[in-house]
């Protein structure tokens, strides 16, 4: 059976901004950056999640995924990205956003909610079991960081509402070339097409 | 009597006694024999002339039945009530008009916007030729001016009429000039006026002051002295006012009233109260827009180099002017101020200096009716003198701010820094103070008038009483806006909607009569999808937006609707592209001859009788084919029939029969009246909708179905996947089961339901129909029939035959949808080696890309086509060129196929992992060396994953070719490590890094 309905474009930026809260819990916990001890079992779409309860890690993301939709609505992001980082980048889990609104007659898309969900939990699933099956980060020197790329437009005016707000974004470090890219999945159900993949720095220890 | 015309005036002979007496022309009207026949223009002096009261009689106007009256001053002010009260409320008809022909600010605001595109107009008129420049050449011979004069710097002037609404006015009243004389809607007539029950003017002040204080408290220091001498300076006049006076505001008044020490802005109350012999004369709009214009004309009858500021003040560049004729600025400035005063019967006072800036001040300075010309040299003195006040820009507010910092004069702030202006002011303004106090001025004229935003607000007269006031209102004032943005030739994507409610604490009436009195103002706005101007859509906008806001409407004082981010019409292009965009829109739900048809008619007049014939409009279209043989007779007969009694019609539209009610239904019904006028026109008889069978399953727009010389399969292809996409589950169903019926293969329709009815489907499905053993010719011959579709749109495209009203109906964002369709439809169909092409773009048509892969499929691969398949549907283009080239491909590689029937392979048709790897054993075990070919086809196919972002597909095939080539010849080790290099190299294009593969396999 599958459950369809008709989002506006804010509805359809809001599912997409909980896909990508969870989705970075989701890599958080399964990185084992924090001890497990500030992570709780949830559930989102009918599946195990975990998230974080660290009021300063849940602030640095709730932050972040503001801007982001701020910028989904008015503006545009490419590109969502988490970093991991031990000096350099060890790590950087890239969400690239194709597309996830259409324009449409009536304002609204209909969406294939149940696919969306499939999709979004394997997606989830797929994170952490590769993660999980993967050494692990140094915890100690490691820390995390987040990437928004956008176009100049866009930037500037997130310089202007930054002077109101209190979370500040500054600008990237040029970004290295990864020594590999693994996808995880990809979030493609009408109107959205997000690509999600990792890029690896790491050497061949192999 | 009656033959008298309406200007010829019959007098008393005491006027030419008195006159004489008095020694000037007195004014008329007390000496008028006969009063129907004023020249009394209703509107426009219903402002009521009281003049001089000395003579103890006022008149009173009549505006209803223009006629004039004498009355007694008590009677003049009960009528003068009862007019008042005639004063509409928003809501009420014609509200709007009413309130637009009054409002002073209304008119000052567009008659500036008016005079900056009429310079635009004059400029462009113009072709090099100054007349006036014949006209100084006269004044220069009689009144014997030399010309010798050798001007090399830069003149700007600044010419701004003198008390304008007053001299305007005074041209009417003659036997008033000299006096202290005002121009307001009120009457100057000190009478008190009745108490209005629930106002409370005191209260109503410290409401504004509390405010006031409120929010200067946010910028300033919560010092209790500062901010009462911030009150003095903001609120100078509350002091003279009491209960009972006019809150008529003072738009303008003469030099004789100013020194009795009125002011622009001041209440009428309070004016009289200074100087009881004031006179105040109605707004005389006419006027002002006769001698602006005149101003206007004639000063660019010397230069074009002009820039508007408003009607009676506009900046002149004369550096030219000076040039050609050799008058030093001040001679030039006295013939012009004589010419427009010969012109306009007002006084201009001029002002000249190197730059804007001096030229305003420099008229400061010039003013009443002189000139005035500040050198270059005498610049940085003739500053220090000034008061920050004079600077343009520094208002009240601005100049409270500087008083604080203990700066009164451009001399005390040239010693502040520029950081500190910066820091106080922000960035740009700061900069600015800084040059200005020094007499600088970088401007230079603004000659291209660029409209920001476009907006209608009314703070005055809104009061509801319920909802559908208040929509009534909106919708009025909607189509204002929509009005003007007409004018200007502009659509706007911002639409704000600004809106005054009544402070908490404000009382119920207000002070001034239907004023907005204290107020919360808040804004909300909203982006339109497209730029638009359509009236329904604002007001439906703005509708929205009130319900969000929750707004009583009882408490609404003022509203306004902005809109900003203004799109200019391309005019040039004008209305063709649209037109062409919705026959492409037609075009697409086109339908093609029926079955039926092909089987009486040759095909080669099907396709040229398509074009002309079978367009209809959006969402009317159903398929012929599915209609039972009997009807179809009969509805070809009618199409025949509504053809031949159409074809002057501007819009064609397929049989009745055609058309299925129930789409007929969902339509608006404007457009549904549309429709069934049409066919009465037509002569068919409405009564055919009964006739309609039940059979036409496939109601909405896209899916209409061609059914061209190859047969019946080939219909799927013109089902248009997009529209297909968004039909609802049940309507899919119902298509699905039609084709059944049809004898269809399930697995194309079942391809179909899950969004992927590519054009390339259509294209393979002609072979499963045509049998297994695909031929040249036959593939040909459906490319040929395919191609010819394409001529067909061209056709239609050119057509201008399209109803506008269709076109208008549309929503906005639809249109924008058609226009970019049809321009790429129009850019394929022009070079189908585009189309082609884009097959290896990602975003665009990657189905396609995957399609062509799947070329060599057979049935029954066809039948197991899954999931994989469907990713990219979103933005798939169905076009028709696209599968032709497809299926010309396809040929090749076909017949190379029929030599190696065991190479079936190529991915083709697999797409979910089983699948390929299913097809890439079977192409390991087929030979016992690869051919380049399938290399390529394999690689192919990798890269569009790539393209596609679909790396987690690439990764497990991957893996899978090395883990089979392991046993394999070295032949096969080289070709799979070539497939895996190229694929490498296309994912380090798209991510900057190879994908990430175990090592151990190799």
């Amino acid at each position: 059976m599958t459950l369809s309905a008709s989002f506006s474009r804010d509805e359809c930026i809001g599912l997409l901004v909980d896909f990508l809260e969870v989705s970075l819990h989701q890599i958080l916990w399964a990185c084992k950056l924090y001890p497990s001890e500030i992570f709780r079992q949830t559930q989102k779409f009918n599946t195990l999640v975990y998230k974080s309860i660290h009021p300063e890690v849940n602030n640095y993301i709730d932050n972040t995924l503001n801007t982001v939709r701020n910028l989904l609505s008015n503006d545009f992001v490419e590109k969502l990205v988490l970093v991991i980082k031990n000096d350099k980048p060890v790590e950087r889990f890239v969400f690239s956003f194709h597309s996830y609104y259409k324009t449409t007659p009536s304002g609204k898309v209909t969406l294939n909610v149940t696919e969306i969900r499939q999709q979004a939990t394997a997606i989830w699933l797929t994170m952490s079991q590769r993660l999980g099956s993967e050494t692990h980060y140094d915890r100690e020197n490691c820390t995390f960081a987040f990437e928004i790329h956008t176009r100049n437009v866009a930037y500037d005016k997130m310089l202007e509402r930054q002077s109101t707000e209190d979370f500040q974004w500054i600008v990237a470090d040029n970004i290295m070339n990864p020594n590999s890219v693994m996808p995880i999945r990809k979030l493609d159900s009408n109107p959205f097409c997000i690509d999600v993949y990792t890029e690896d720095y790491r050497g061949d220890d192999s | 009597m009656g033959k008298l015309k309406g200007d010829e005036k019959f007098v008393k002979p005491e006027w030419i006694v008195d006159s004489v007496k008095a020694n000037s022309l007195l004014d008329l009207k007390p000496y008028l024999l006969y009063t129907g026949l004023t020249l009394d223009k209703g509107q426009q002096k219903l402002g009521i002339v009281s003049m001089a009261k000395k003579e103890d009689v006022t008149y009173c106007e009549n505006r209803n039945e223009r006629a004039m009256v004498t009355d007694s001053p008590e009677k003049n002010s009960a009528s003068d009530i009862r007019q008042s009260r005639e004063m509409k409320r928003a809501g009420e008809d014609d509200f709007l008009s009413e309130f637009y022909k009054r409002s002073r600010l209304h008119h000052i605001s567009t008659m500036g916007a008016l005079f900056k595109r009429h310079v635009t107009e004059l400029r462009e008129k113009n072709n090099g030729v100054f007349p006036g420049m014949e006209n100084i050449e006269n004044w220069k011979k009689t009144s014997g001016y030399q010309g010798s004069h050798k001007n090399e710097d830069t003149v700007f002037m600044h010419i701004d009429m003198d008390c304008f609404f007053v001299s305007v006015g005074l041209r009417n009243y003659p036997s008033l000039v000299g006096k202290p004389v005002v121009v307001t809607h009120a009457k100057a007539d000190s009478k008190p006026l009745p108490r209005r029950e629930g106002r409370n003017r005191e209260y109503e002040f410290e409401c504004y002051k509390e405010h006031w204080i409120k929010k200067s408290k946010f910028s300033e220091s919560n010092n209790a002295d500062e901010t009462e001498a911030g009150l003095t300076d903001v609120f100078p006049r509350l002091q003279d006012l009491d209960e009972t006076c006019s809150m008529s505001e003072i738009a303008s008044c003469s030099y004789e009233a100013r020194a009795a020490g009125i002011y622009n802005g001041m209440f009428m109350g309070a004016a009289l109260k200074l100087c009881p012999s004031l006179v105040a004369i109605p707004y005389d709009f006419e006027g002002y827009k006769e001698v602006s214009t005149l101003l206007y004309n004639t000063v660019a009858s010397y230069t074009l180099d002009l820039e508007a500021v408003s009607c009676d003040e506009l900046y002149a560049d004369i550096t030219t002017v000076l040039r050609q004729t050799g008058l030093t600025p001040s001679d030039f400035a006295t013939h012009l101020k004589e010419v427009i005063f010969s012109k306009t019967r007002c006084n201009a006072s001029v002002g000249m200096g190197p730059n804007m800036l001096m030229a305003r001040l420099a008229t400061k300075k010039a003013k009443p009716n002189g000139l005035f010309y500040i050198q270059k040299g005498e610049m940085v003195e003739f500053m220090k003198s000034h008061k920050i006040e004079d600077l343009p820009g520094v208002g009240r507010s601005m100049a409270h701010r500087f008083h604080a910092l203990g700066v009164n004069t451009c001399l005390e702030m040239q010693q502040v820094t520029i950081g500190k202006l910066q820091q106080e002011f922000g960035q740009k303004q700061g900069q600015t103070l800084y040059y200005m106090c020094r007499g600088e001025d970088k401007r230079s004229l603004k000659t291209e008038h660029i409209r920001k935003s476009i907006s209608a607000d009314i703070n005055y007269g809104v009061r509801f009483a319920n909802d559908q006031e208040m929509y009534k209102f909106v919708q009025e004032l909607s189509s204002e806006v929509s009005k003007r943005m007409e004018e200007i030739h502009v659509r706007g994507r911002l639409l704000t909607l600004k809106l005054k409610i009544r402070a908490k604490d404000a009382p119920v009436e207000t002070a001034k009569f239907m004023g907005h009195g204290v107020c919360d103002s808040i804004s909300r706005s909203t982006t339109l999808v497209t730029a638009s101007r359509e009236t329904k859509i604002i007001e439906k906008e703005v509708q929205i937006l009130l319900k969000q806001l929750k707004v009583d409407c009882c408490e609404l004082r003022g509203m306004g609707i902005q809109f900003s981010k203004l799109v200019a019409d391309n005019v040039s292009k004008g209305k063709q592209p649209k037109q062409n965009s919705l026959l492409s829109f037609v075009a697409r739900s086109k339908i093609f001859p029926s079955e039926n048809l092909v089987t009486t008619v040759p095909p080669e007049d099907i396709v040229k009788t398509v074009p002309s014939e079978n367009f209809i409009t959006p969402c009317i279209a159903t398929p012929n084919a599915e209609e039972p043989d009997n009807e179809k007779v009969e509805s070809d007969g009618k199409q025949g029939d509504g053809k031949r009694a159409n074809d002057n019609a501007r819009f064609e539209l397929p049989s009745f029969s055609q058309i299925d009610p129930t789409v007929l239904d969902q339509l608006p019904n404007d457009l549904k009246a549309d429709i069934i006028q049409e066919y009465q026109r037509q002569g068919i008889a409405l009564s055919g909708v009964n006739s309609l069978t039940k059979n036409y399953s496939e109601p909405v727009a896209g899916p209409s179905k061609a059914e061209a010389g190859n047969g019946s399969s080939l219909a799927d292809s013109q089902i248009d996947p997009l529209v297909f996409d968004q039909l609802p589950d049940d309507l899919k169903n119902d298509i699905i089961q039609e084709y059944q019926r049809k004898g269809i293969t399930l697995s194309v329709a079942k391809s179909s339901t899950e969004n992927f009815p590519k054009p390339i489907a259509g294209t393979s499905k002609t072979e499963t129909a045509l049998g297994s053993s695909v031929t040249k010719e036959s593939v040909n011959s459906s490319g040929t029939s395919l191609s010819e579709k394409p001529v067909s749109y061209d056709g239609i495209e050119e057509i201008t035959d399209i109803d506008a009203s269709y076109w208008s109906a549309l929503p906005d964002d639809i249109r924008v949808e058609i226009e970019r369709d049809i321009q790429q439809r129009k850019s394929e169909t022009t070079s189908p080696m585009k189309g082609w092409k884009s097959i290896f773009k990602p975003q665009r048509s990657p189905v396609k890309a995957a399609g062509k892969i799947l070329n060599g499929k057979t049935k029954a691969e066809t039948k197991r086509k899954t999931k994989f398949q469907e990713i990219p549907k979103a933005k798939v283009q169905p076009t028709i060129p696209i599968p032709v080239a497809v299926a010309q491909e396809k040929v090749v590689i076909d017949a190379k196929r029929l030599e190696a029937p065991k190479e079936e392979l190529t991915l083709s048709g697999a797409s979910t992992l089983p699948e390929i790897r299913q097809l890439l054993l079977e192409w390991f075990s087929s030979c016992d060396s690869p051919e380049s070919e399938d290399c390529e086809a394999v690689s192919k196919f990798l890269a569009s994953l790539v393209n596609n972002k679909e790396l987690h597909k690439i990764e497990p095939i991957i893996l899978f070719l090395r883990r089979r080539s392991v046993g394999q010849s070295d032949s096969w080790k080289r070709t799979v490590d070539d497939i895996i290099n190229t694929t490498q190299l296309y994912v380090i294009q798209y991510y900057n890094a190879p994908l990430k593969l175990p090592s151990s396999f190799l």
